[in-house]
């Protein structure tokens, strides 16, 4: 009994003590949770309480409504309304295939696309954008849990082709071309901030916390187009582009003693509202982007420049080598030989061998600083995206040869906007204006953030030179001028017209098929009201300026002068209505008439011509000319020495095939 | 039994823990409840009506002499048995792809918790009753493995392998303070570790959870949030905590939080002086529960209310280490304080036997 009650107490004792050694060690590893709860808690404390504050908000950025862009009377360009878009937590959706499948028959989008959007990531995400309102009324109707609207502000168009390129377009967030996104930073407004509690799945808990700030309404922008001019000039060139079958055109309409731009049209136009079904091309604005030589437009500097030097003066008299004249290694040619011409004639008649002789007597230095001057080579200011500053060399550069061909506007690069405001240089009496599209910006308290005024940016020419310019611009418009098809019974109409050949940047030489036609000019002459400008690029059944971009620039000049309500000129008031005999003249718009100049009413014979030269030699006759092949002219109707008035049509083969 | 007396410090521990628990159970589930059911107090009125339900068995068990659950303890283990099997056939409630309830009207309940009470009373009682074979031969051990890896087979196989694995810690904790010689206890180490180490290595999502507990920041968005999450909300807690409610973590950031993962919540809202408190007021119980054990009139209430003080003890250490990263993710409850019936009651009887052995106790 002792070995059993011994043998217990030895038992006893291992029982015992292992017990407190477990009831020690227990105790003591309820230590160790505890040192790492102290630094967690205290230790690192910051940086987790920093993480937890991160995680459990989060802040959503709510797109503003956009500004407006109206016209100068008020009337809306772009708008923004309210739009609903599709959007899932993702979470909260239960059955996400068919959820995913409900949906496609009412988004247009496959089942498969909106499963995935359905199951990747954790969230919010958008389903669908900017959808129909039926669309949105039947996804209303599902009432699929997780599954919301919310309305967005979609860009809106109202005039849709209506001054595209100007105003540009809005993406899905933020102003892509023209003026919208030039204009971002006010038409934008103010982002809304929200901030939501998060929890663990990323999901937004309900209630949603009021704003932390509000989203601010954008600007209203108020331009200086009117909707109606615009319209005008964008009819006239759409009808005059698409009946030559030029591939592009722009035009340009300027309030002259303001520089406010009150018309920018593009040809071909596009819709803004349905941006993307267009090629990045049709963006484009030419009247900022498309560099162009301006041919014979840019006589009017040189001339401008040679009265202001007092190089030469308007009596002066220059002979102009029958046509043909040489500076260094290079043929500086006239379409129609002249004999001796005055500086109005050199205008008027656009002989380039005139304006050479002229340019060469001013000298390198003189032309390229009233070049300048005129605002070439430089941005206009007029605040649009990406306008381009045009070509122009240093003048310490030029050859002869360089100094030759840019007195008659070929060996620089410009853009019609800048030809137009050098044109309304002349126009305003000599100084140069900076031309604007934007007439004010209004917060939507009505409050004016921004007002652009009339800005003189220097007197080019004196008074005088500018008006004797002027003078001999008109000239341009009457019979016998280059740009009579510009003429407006009873205004007087001074401008230029201006042919040039295309640089073929491929071949590295000037193409013999490509031309870009131009008229710049302003009426009424002594008063000019407004300054337009018009350019054709690549016309195909007629390529001079006087016939393809002065019908254009008469047409949309005549319907903003009668929409302006301008009277005509006092010499003009007896005279209106016009003669029987005038009639026909004004009447005539597609350029297939009567020859009105005596020396060309017969056919002349030009075969063995380039075309440039056959074309050259036709060049005042107006005629409507066809075209077949490539080379040099082998057939020819009407045969030489008939009588002309009905088209031409020419026949070429590359040289010594025939 | 002419009159009950309870031990204080036992019946302090206890409520402490289980108010603390009942708080802060509303307060990690609110909002869970409020999304899944529609009513914040779903979670709530539940574990009120197990605590009140758990308070009176406490002081049920405490009236009843502690021999009674040695006497009947055959009938316990056969019967538990017996649930353990049925729960396995369609009989069982499934949930989270494990089936281990019992749904008996709104309350579904977890015989594997149960299954750790018998498993320390059956010990306590077999091995006190052996006490002169314990330290020499085998053969005495033969019916307690059998019948630890009977259980731990049925429980392993609902799969619930966290409780499986305590199943059978508890009975070599059971082994260790009823004298086994250490020699025995090395081999059944030995024996088991391969077994265990398989078992963990065999499930992939069991690896997933050992490499998140190794560097829980590197599986940020995979095995390791739960952890991540944890930490984050003790650190948010501080000192002194956000305030009751004010936690953000329950707001589904922490799966489990009103679960296994309680104390993160008690860390974020009450801060480190609320993890401190229970982890103190668990102290108390432990070595309150020890003590009872040294005094109990036999060694079946020795080992009885050793194997039971431990059991809870034990539990809480395992637990307060998983959630603080010491420990890889296991899913054992906080006695007293987790969301859970069937946890609350076993906590409850364990609690109310200690107190009749207390009550009984040579040393008072």
């Amino acid at each position: 009994m002792t070995g059993k009650r011994g043998h217990q107490a030895r038992w006893d004792a291992v029982v015992r003590a292992r017990i407190r050694f477990l009831g020690a060690l227990v105790p003591l590893l309820l230590l160790l949770p505890a040192a790492k709860a102290f630094n967690l808690q205290v230790q690192q404390q910051e940086d987790l309480a920093r993480r937890a504050e991160r995680q459990s908000q989060m802040v959503e950025r709510v797109a503003p409504k956009r500004g407006a862009i109206i016209d100068a009377n008020g009337q809306p360009l772009a708008v923004s309304v309210p739009v609903p878009s599709v959007y899932a937590e993702r979470e909260k959706v239960r059955d996400k295939k068919g959820a995913a499948r409900d949906l496609s028959r009412v988004l247009g989008i496959s089942s498969k696309t909106l499963y995935e959007r359905l199951e990747k990531g954790r969230g919010f995400v958008w389903l669908c954008r900017m959808v129909e309102p039926e669309a949105a009324r039947k996804v209303r109707e599902m009432g699929i849990e997780g599954v919301g609207l919310r309305m967005e502000s979609r860009r809106y168009y109202p005039n849709k082709e209506l001054a595209g390129s100007v105003l540009g377009f809005v993406g899905t967030d933020k102003g892509l071309e023209g003026l919208e996104n030039s204009l971002e930073e006010f038409l934008r407004g103010g982002d809304g901030l929200r901030v939501f509690d998060l929890d663990a799945r990323g999901a937004r808990m309900t209630p949603v916390s009021s704003w932390e700030k509000a989203p601010e309404t954008g600007a209203t922008v108020q331009l200086t187009l009117d909707r109606n001019i615009q319209f005008f000039v964008e009819q006239s060139l759409r009808e005059g582009c698409s009946a030559i079958g030029a591939s592009a055109g722009a035009a340009v309409i300027l309030e002259s003693r303001t520089g406010r731009i009150l018309a920018m049209a593009n040809y071909p136009a596009f819709n803004p509202n349905d941006f993307s079904r267009f090629d990045r091309r049709f963006y484009q604005n030419k009247a900022i982007h498309y560099v162009y030589e301006p041919g014979s437009t840019f006589k009017v500097v040189t001339i401008a420049a040679a009265l202001e030097e007092k190089v030469f003066d308007d009596m002066d008299i220059l002979f102009c080598e029958n046509g043909r004249f040489q500076v260094a290694d290079a043929h500086i040619n006239d379409h129609v030989p002249h004999g001796w011409l005055t500086l109005s004639g050199i205008i008027s008649k656009s002989s380039n061998i005139g304006a050479t002789k002229v340019g060469l007597e001013l000298g390198k230095e003189t032309l390229g600083k009233y070049t300048r001057a005129f605002g070439f080579g430089r941005e206009t200011g007029v605040l649009l995206p990406g306008e381009a500053r045009g070509i122009l060399r240093e003048a310490k550069g030029w050859t002869r040869v360089d100094l030759a061909n840019i007195a008659f506007g070929q060996g620089l690069g410009v853009t019609p906007l800048q030809m137009v405001n050098a044109v309304n240089t002349i126009a305003t009496g000599g100084e140069r204006l900076r031309p604007f599209l934007v007439e004010k910006i209004m917060s939507p308290s009505g409050e004016v953030i921004m007002h652009n005024r009339p800005t003189i940016q220097g007197r080019v020419v004196s008074r005088e030179t500018a008006r004797t310019v002027a003078k001999m611009m008109e000239a341009v418009t009457r019979s016998g001028g280059s740009g009579e098809n510009a003429a407006i019974l009873g205004y007087d109409v001074a401008g230029k017209t201006g042919t040039a050949q295309k640089f073929e940047n491929s071949r590295g030489q000037y193409s013999k098929e490509k031309y870009i036609a131009s008229f710049a000019g302003f009426v009424p002459a002594a008063d000019p009201l407004i300054t337009a400008i018009v350019v054709v690029d690549e016309p195909r059944k007629k390529i001079y300026g006087g016939t393809v971009a002065a019908p254009i620039w008469k047409d949309m000049v005549v319907k903003t002068l009668k929409y302006l309500n301008v009277s005509p000129a006092p010499s003009y008031r007896d005279k209106v209505p016009v003669s029987p005999a005038a009639e026909p003249r004004i009447a005539r718009v597609d350029g297939v008439r009567k020859v009105s100049v005596a020396q060309e009413t017969v056919m002349p014979d030009l075969r063995g011509l380039t075309l440039r030269e056959a074309l050259g030699r036709l060049a005042e006759t107006d005629s409507r000319v066809k075209v077949k092949g490539t080379g040099v002219v082998v057939e020819q109707v009407p045969m030489p020495g008939d009588g002309m008035g009905g088209p031409v049509s020419l026949s070429l083969q590359p040289r010594g095939e025939s | 039994m002419r009159h009950l007396r309870l031990d204080p410090v036992i019946v302090i521990a206890v409520l402490g823990l289980a108010i603390l628990g009942i708080v802060m159970v509303f307060s990690a589930s609110a909002i869970r409840a409020d999304l899944e059911h529609a009513d914040d107090y779903f979670y709530f009125k539940r574990q009120l009506v197990f605590l009140l339900l758990g308070l009176l068995i406490m002081v049920g068990a405490a009236a009843v002499p502690y021999e009674f659950w040695g006497k009947g303890v055959i009938f316990l283990l056969a019967g538990t048995t017996l649930l353990l099997i049925l729960v396995l056939t369609p009989l069982g409630h499934t949930a989270n792809n494990a089936t281990r309830w019992f749904r008996v009207g709104p309350v579904s309940l977890q015989i594997a918790e149960f299954a750790k009470l018998i498993v320390v009373v059956y010990f306590a009682r077999y091995l006190s009753a052996r006490e002169e074979r314990i330290q020499s031969g085998w053969k005495v051990l033969i019916p307690p493995s059998i019948v630890l890896a009977g259980l731990f087979f049925l429980v392993a196989k609902e799969p619930d392998l966290g409780t499986a694995l305590f199943i059978i810690m508890l009975g070599c904790t059971m082994l260790f303070i009823a004298g086994v010689p250490k020699k025995v206890l090395a081999v059944i180490g030995l024996t088991a570790a391969p077994v265990i180490t398989y078992l963990i290595v065999s499930e992939n999502f069991r690896i997933e959870r050992i490499k998140a507990f190794l560097d829980p920041w590197k599986e940020y968005n995979g095995s390791g949030f739960q952890l991540i999450q944890s930490f984050v909300a003790f650190g948010n807690g501080g000192l002194f905590g956000v305030g009751f409610g004010e936690g953000k973590s329950k707001l589904l950031f922490l799966p489990e939080s009103h679960t296994d993962f309680i104390l993160a919540v008690i860390g974020e809202e009450l801060g480190f002086a609320g993890v401190i408190a229970v982890l103190f007021l668990f102290g108390m119980f432990v070595v309150r529960g020890i003590w009872t054990a040294l005094g109990a009139p036999d060694s079946f209430g020795t080992l009885l209310a050793a194997g039971l003080t431990l059991m809870i003890g034990i539990q809480a250490v395992i637990n307060s280490m998983v959630v603080l990263g010491l420990l890889p993710t296991k899913g054992l409850p906080l006695p007293f304080i987790s969301y859970g019936g069937s946890s609350l009651m076993t906590s409850m009887i364990a609690a109310g036997i200690i107190l009749n052995v207390a009550g009984r106790s040579t040393s008072s």
